[in-house]
């Protein structure tokens, strides 16, 4: 096994080399200066004194400065990094799991960067945490909803209306394929897989198209807005494909929520790398998709049950992408937008 | 729900699926609809199956105590396995449908699936050119002889062109889901042929009237941009405005 580098070890290896050096240097210098040579070493007497000279002269200096240098090099970096010492026994010994921070004040400049680093890392972590609790509550509360519907409605006397049953059954399982997707999502970002080109107008075509038997069934109709000549329809996106896929399915289900039976929810590319759907809802403010993407309000009333987590999901999709959701309320339209 | 309508012939579906409880509701359904249906809870138990029986179908899920059934699948299509696949699965990851359907399945579907849903798959799946054919075509009460390109709605023959039967036979055979412009261009007319923008639309118009003319009501779809849409149940004739 390769043994771990120790600051320690290395500074001492230094300094033996540089005292190793400097006696050779040393020597030579002597040697120089005395005229001395080979032959001079030669007989018994002659090499005694000449050893004894070189002692004096040069191993004791050496050895003077390097013993205390070791030495003090040593208690040196034992002192600065006890603090690191102390600091990890401490962090061991803290029962809470978050809002914890590394003191640094007493912390020597030269571990500052990796101390702040370890900080930023611990700050994120709580924000994530935090995120996902609220999040926890958030899906709680969407789920009761449903589920103290369906126990009212098995609790009514007389037959369960089937009819709302199967409704608040099909609401539960959207929530649920939305939770599973946005595990899939975060989890890509934090690994995040390498981006494949596709051409924006296929995918937009193959995902609309796989979602409007739907929205046939729903007595909706849905439309693809073939791209201009100026826009071209060659637009490439470096994309996760399924993701965003899933992003526009997103956006088409809530289209097809708000838009009355006989409507028509408008599909299509462009201008640029941007895909928009465009419904006949009431369209959506940008301030209230904000509050809508953060989770500040409730999310399932005006926009319908499980847009906000929809919507929320698209915006964490968009952003591993570079780019975002934009609403526009006047064309009551909603899109994917891709940085160029 | 539309069940009493007009059957498409029945078929035999093998269902791979270790909850009983679950493979036991979706068994009914299908067999309530006409269908033969065995269910088998592991993967050797399918592979018996498979071998004594003659399947149209199998639908399959993918976590099983015996083995994984993507990688199954593979064997068996290595093996010549050509049967109809349809795979589900309560996994559902975003690349999930992608394995899926390169491992050899042809469609996917996740966990849960309304029954409705995974019937009408199934029924797609079997209208497919290139599997064991029926070579009559059914759709909810609508028929397409392939070999003679004569249709029929309950029994009242149709009188159709030839771009008319064939468009018909496309929209037949992917009934349920959107037949795009693109293929329907490829399918209809010849490579070289002049197509005018509008000369699938003038088609797809003159199917329809046809269709109402014989009380099938408007079960074609246009899909703006996209193609059209065969309803694959014609139940929705009195949802119309």
């Amino acid at each position: 096994m390769k043994r771990r580098p120790s600051i320690n070890r290395r500074l001492s290896v230094g300094l033996s080399v540089s005292a190793i050096i400097g006696t050779s240097l040393l020597l030579t210098a002597v040697f120089a200066e005395y005229r001395l040579g080979i032959s001079d070493l030669t007989g018994a007497d002659a090499f005694r004194f000449a050893w004894a000279e070189v002692a004096d002269h040069v191993g004791m200096p050496v050895l003077l400065l390097i013993v205390p240098a070791i030495l003090s090099v040593n208690i040196v970096i034992q002192r600065s990094y006890r603090l690191l010492e102390d600091t990890a026994r401490v962090i061991a010994n803290t029962p809470a799991t978050r809002g914890l921070q590394i003191d640094d004040h007493a912390m020597p400049v030269e571990v500052l960067p990796f101390v702040g680093a370890i900080n930023d890392l611990l700050k994120r972590l709580d924000c994530a945490a935090k995120e996902n609790e609220t999040f926890a509550a958030d899906v709680a509360h969407q789920i009761r909803t449903p589920l103290a519907i369906m126990a009212l409605t098995l609790d009514n006397e007389g037959v369960a209306d089937a009819t709302v049953l199967r409704a608040e059954v099909a609401s539960m399982s959207r929530l649920v394929d939305q939770l599973l997707l946005l595990t899939q999502v975060n989890a890509q970002a934090a690994v995040p897989a390498p981006l494949q080109p596709y051409r924006l107008n296929d995918l937009v075509i193959e995902t609309t198209s796989r979602f409007a038997p739907l929205a046939v069934a729903a007595s909706r109709n849905v439309a693809f807005e073939e791209p201009g000549e100026a826009s071209g329809t060659d637009v490439i996106v470096a994309c996760h494909k399924e993701a965003v896929a899933s992003a526009l399915r997103n956006l088409l289900d809530n289209a097809l929520r708000v838009t009355p039976a006989g409507g028509t929810v408008i599909v299509g590319c462009g201008p640029g790398k941007r895909i928009f759907v465009r419904d006949e809802g009431p369209g959506l403010a940008p301030a209230r998709l904000d509050s809508i993407i953060t989770r500040k309000g409730r999310t399932d009333n005006a926009q319908g049950k499980g847009a906000g987590l929809g919507l929320a999901i698209v915006t964490r999709i968009m952003a591993a992408h570079g780019g975002h959701l934009e609403t526009n309320p006047k064309d009551r339209e909603l899109a994917l937008v891709f940085p160029d | 729900m539309g069940n009493d309508l007009q059957q498409d012939s029945p078929m035999r579906v093998l269902i791979v699926e270790d909850s009983e409880r679950l493979a036991g509701l979706v068994a009914d359904v299908l067999k309530r609809d006409g269908h033969a249906c065995d269910v088998a809870g592991t993967l050797s138990d399918a592979e018996v199956a498979l071998r004594v029986a003659d399947y149209d179908a199998v639908l399959l899920d993918l976590g099983l105590p015996d083995g994984d059934g993507v990688a199954w699948l593979k064997a068996q299509r290595r093996a010549g396995f050509d049967r109809a696949v349809l795979m589900l699965t309560a996994r559902g990851a975003l690349d999930d449908r992608i394995i899926g359907l390169d491992a050899g399945a042809d469609d996917y579907l996740v966990k849960p699936a309304a029954m409705d849903e995974i019937s009408a798959r199934l029924r797609a799946l079997l209208r497919r050119p290139g599997r064991r054919m029926n070579p009559i075509l059914e759709v909810y009460g609508l028929q397409f002889d392939t070999a003679s390109r004569r249709a029929t709605f309950k029994h009242q023959p149709l009188d159709l062109s030839r771009l008319e039967a064939n468009l018909l036979e496309l929209l037949m055979r992917g009934a349920g889901s959107v037949v795009l412009r693109q293929k329907i261009e490829t399918v209809l007319y010849d490579f070289d042929d002049e197509i005018s923008p509008n000369a699938i639309d003038a088609v797809a118009s003159r199917l329809r009237r046809r269709l109402k003319a014989c009380g099938a009501g408007d079960c074609i779809h246009t899909l703006r941009g996209l193609g059209y849409l065969l309803e694959d149940r014609l139940q929705t004739q009195a949802a119309q405005p």
